[in-house]
C-alpha cells in the first residue's frame, strides 16, 4: 500500500486545524489577536467575482492564512455537461487566492435541469461510481490542483438499479476516489450522521475508508430530528448550526489514531460551522480540543 | 428505478414539485415517506432562505405566507439555474418581473399584492441593491469628458427602469407605493463599499446606455434630437455636467476615447 498516492503533494498543514471562513465571523476573525486556526477554507461559491467588503475581507484573511477550498461549483457527479465558464473562473479564483486544494461533494446537487443547492445522495451503485469518478478527473485536469471527494450526509438511500445491490457506502466512497486518483475528505460527522441514520457501526465505516487517501478532515455539529425510546437518536440533520458532540470528537480521535498506526501524516481538521455561528472564542474553544486530538495522537 | 436520470428525475420532483405532485408516499418507492419528506424541507427551506434574505421589505408588505407562496410557485415553475446562490434571488426576481408584466397586460390582472408590479419591482430592487453591494468594482480612470468619449460604467453600476418608485420604500412603510406618472429611472453603484442609488432622468439614462457603445456626444446628440421631436427642451451642457458627476461619485469609472485604428 502506498502511503499517499502521487496526486496529493507534500504541505505544510499535515496536524494543524482550520476554520470555515464565513461572513458573519470575518471580521472577527481578522481583528482577533488569538488565532487557534492554522488555515481557512473558503466556498468559491460564495465569493466568485465577489467584490466590496466581502471580496476585501476574503483578500486579506487569504493573504494572512493559508486557503484550503470547498465548494459545490464543481458538480462532482452531475449529469448535466460540465460548466467550463464556471470552471475555468473558478480555476482563476484558486490560484488567485492560492488555494492548497479543492474539494466537493459526492452528491447529486443538479437535479434533471434544475440546481438544488443540496447535497442530495447518489445511488450506492457502479453506474454512480463511473460517472463520479470520471467527473472528478475532468475537473481535476481543468483545475490543475489537487482534489478530493467528500463523503456526504444522508437520510435516505436512493433507489438502486433494478438487479443490483447497494454497495457499502465505504466500498462506493472507496471506489470513486481509487477510480479518480484523487483525495477523500473525510467528515467525520457525516459518518456519524450515517451511522445514526443507517444503523451502521460508525468504527467500521471509518476502518472501511481508504485512510491513505485522505487529504482534510471535517468536524461538524448537527442536529438531532428524532430519538428512540431509550432517547437515543434515530434521525440526525447534517446542519454546521451546533456544536460538535463528543462523540464525534471520539471518532476523529479513532481515526487519527488509526492512522498514526498505520504510520500515515495526521491530515489537517477544519471545523465547519455555517449556521447559528457563535462569537469567535466559542469556536476557539472547539479549535482547542480539535488541537489537543491531534496533539494527542501525534505524541 | 433503473438508472441515475430516473433518480435525479425523482429528486426534482420530490424537491421542486408542487404539493400535489410528491403524493403522500413521496416519490421514491420503498423509501420511508419521512426520509423523503427530510430532503423537501431541507432544500425548500434553503432556497426560501436564500431569496428572503434578499427582500425583507417585499417580505414584511406582503406577509410570510403569502410570499412564501410566490416563492413555492416560482420553484415549481422554473427550475433553479443558478449554480451560485448569491444568484438565486436574481432570477426570483426575473421572473417575478416577467409574470406581473405578463399579469398587468392581460385583460383581468391579478389583485393580489404579490401578483402586481409594484411588489415585484420592490423585490427587483432589494435583490439589486445586495448584488451591487457584492460587486467587484473598477479603479477610478481620470480624464475629461471629450465629445469622442465613451462612458465605462463602473462593474457594480446597475440601470434599472421602474413604474413605480420602489427606493422610496423603507421599513416604516406600510404600502407599496403608487405607479408614478413617468417612470422611475435609478443607477444603484456601490460607493465606499455602500450601496449609492441615484433617481436619474430619462434623458441621462438614454445617454448612458447609448454611450456604452458609441460616442458620448452622439448619445446626447441622439437624446436632444429626440426630445425636440416630442417637444421637450433638453440641455445638453446638464446632461455633460451630470456624466462628470457620476464619474466624481464612482458610478462611471472613466470616459475612454476610442482606440485608434491600426494600420
Amino acid at each position: 500500500m502506498t502511503l499517499l498516492p502521487p496526486i496529493l503533494p507534500p504541505h505544510l498543514l499535515h496536524g494543524t486545524v482550520g476554520l470555515g471562513f464565513r461572513a458573519a465571523i470575518a471580521e472577527a476573525m481578522l481583528a482577533s489577536d488569538v488565532t487557534p486556526w492554522s488555515f481557512i477554507e473558503i466556498a468559491p461559491e460564495n465569493y466568485l467575482g465577489v467584490g466590496g467588503r466581502r471580496g476585501r475581507l476574503l483578500a486579506m484573511a487569504s493573504e494572512r492564512w493559508p486557503v484550503v477550498s470547498h465548494g459545490l461549483c464543481g458538480d462532482f457527479s452531475g449529469a448535466a455537461p460540465i460548466d467550463e465558464g464556471l470552471l475555468q473562473a473558478l480555476r482563476g479564483f484558486l490560484r488567485a487566492h492560492d488555494a492548497r486544494w479543492y474539494s466537493d461533494h459526492l452528491c447529486l446537487t443538479h437535479v434533471d435541469g434544475g440546481e438544488s443547492h443540496d447535497l442530495l445522495p447518489l445511488p450506492l451503485s457502479k453506474e454512480a461510481v463511473d460517472r463520479a469518478a470520471a467527473r472528478v478527473r475532468a475537473v481535476a485536469d481543468r483545475l490543475e490542483l489537487p482534489v478530493a471527494v467528500e463523503n456526504v450526509s444522508a437520510y435516505l438511500r436512493a433507489p438502486m438499479p433494478v438487479g443490483e445491490a447497494p454497495m457499502a457506502e465505504w466500498d462506493f466512497v472507496s471506489a470513486v476516489v481509487e477510480q479518480a486518483d484523487c483525495g477523500l475528505l473525510l467528515d467525520v460527522n457525516n459518518v456519524y450522521v450515517n451511522a445514526v441514520n443507517f444503523g451502521l457501526d460508525p468504527r467500521a465505516f471509518i476502518l472501511g475508508l481508504p485512510l491513505h487517501r485522505v487529504l482534510q478532515f471535517h468536524m461538524a455539529g448537527h442536529h438531532v430530528e428524532a430519538v428512540d425510546d431509550s432517547g437515543a437518536p434515530t434521525l440526525v440533520i447534517d446542519t454546521h448550526g451546533a456544536p460538535m458532540i463528543d462523540p464525534v470528537y471520539d471518532l476523529l480521535d479513532f481515526t487519527l489514531t488509526t492512522m498514526r498506526e498505520r504510520g500515515l501524516p495526521l491530515p489537517p481538521v477544519l471545523l465547519e460551522r455555517d449556521h447559528q455561528i457563535p462569537p469567535l472564542p466559542e469556536l476557539n474553544v472547539e479549535l482547542g480540543r480539535l488541537q489537543s486530538i491531534v496533539d494527542g495522537v501525534r505524541s | 428505478m433503473s438508472s441515475l436520470r430516473d433518480v435525479e428525475a425523482g429528486f426534482r420532483t420530490l424537491v421542486m414539485g408542487t404539493d400535489d405532485d410528491v403524493a403522500a408516499g413521496g416519490v421514491f418507492a420503498g423509501v420511508p415517506a419521512e426520509r423523503q419528506r427530510v430532503y423537501r424541507t431541507l432544500v425548500r427551506n434553503s432556497l426560501r432562505g436564500s431569496i428572503r434574505r434578499s427582500c425583507p421589505h417585499a417580505i414584511r408588505l406582503a406577509g410570510d405566507e403569502a410570499f412564501d407562496a410566490v416563492v413555492d410557485a416560482f420553484l415549481a415553475a422554473c427550475p433553479i439555474q443558478t449554480r451560485l446562490t448569491r444568484d438565486i434571488p436574481g432570477e426570483f426576481t426575473a421572473w417575478l418581473m416577467a409574470r406581473a408584466s405578463s399579469s398587468s397586460s392581460s385583460s383581468s390582472p391579478s389583485t393580489s399584492i404579490t401578483s402586481s408590479v409594484a411588489f415585484a419591482e420592490l423585490c427587483h430592487f432589494e435583490a439589486l441593491e445586495i448584488e451591487v453591494t457584492m460587486s467587484e468594482t473598477a479603479p477610478h480612470v481620470p480624464g475629461g469628458l471629450e465629445a469622442g468619449s465613451r462612458v465605462e460604467m463602473d462593474p457594480s453600476a446597475r440601470l434599472a427602469i421602474y413604474r413605480h418608485p420602489v427606493q422610496t420604500v423603507t421599513a416604516r412603510t406600510t404600502s407599496l407605493p403608487a405607479a408614478g406618472t413617468q417612470p422611475t429611472v435609478l443607477l444603484c453603484f456601490q460607493r465606499a463599499e455602500g450601496f449609492e442609488v441615484e433617481v436619474i432622468s430619462p434623458a441621462l439614462g438614454k445617454v448612458l446606455l447609448g454611450s456604452a457603445e458609441g460616442s458620448v456626444g452622439d448619445a446626447i446628440a441622439a437624446v436632444v434630437t429626440e426630445g425636440r421631436a416630442a417637444g421637450v427642451a433638453i440641455d445638453a451642457g446638464r446632461l455633460r455636467s451630470e456624466l462628470v458627476g457620476l464619474h466624481r461619485r464612482g458610478a462611471i469609472a472613466g470616459f475612454p476615447m476610442p482606440a485608434a485604428p491600426s494600420s
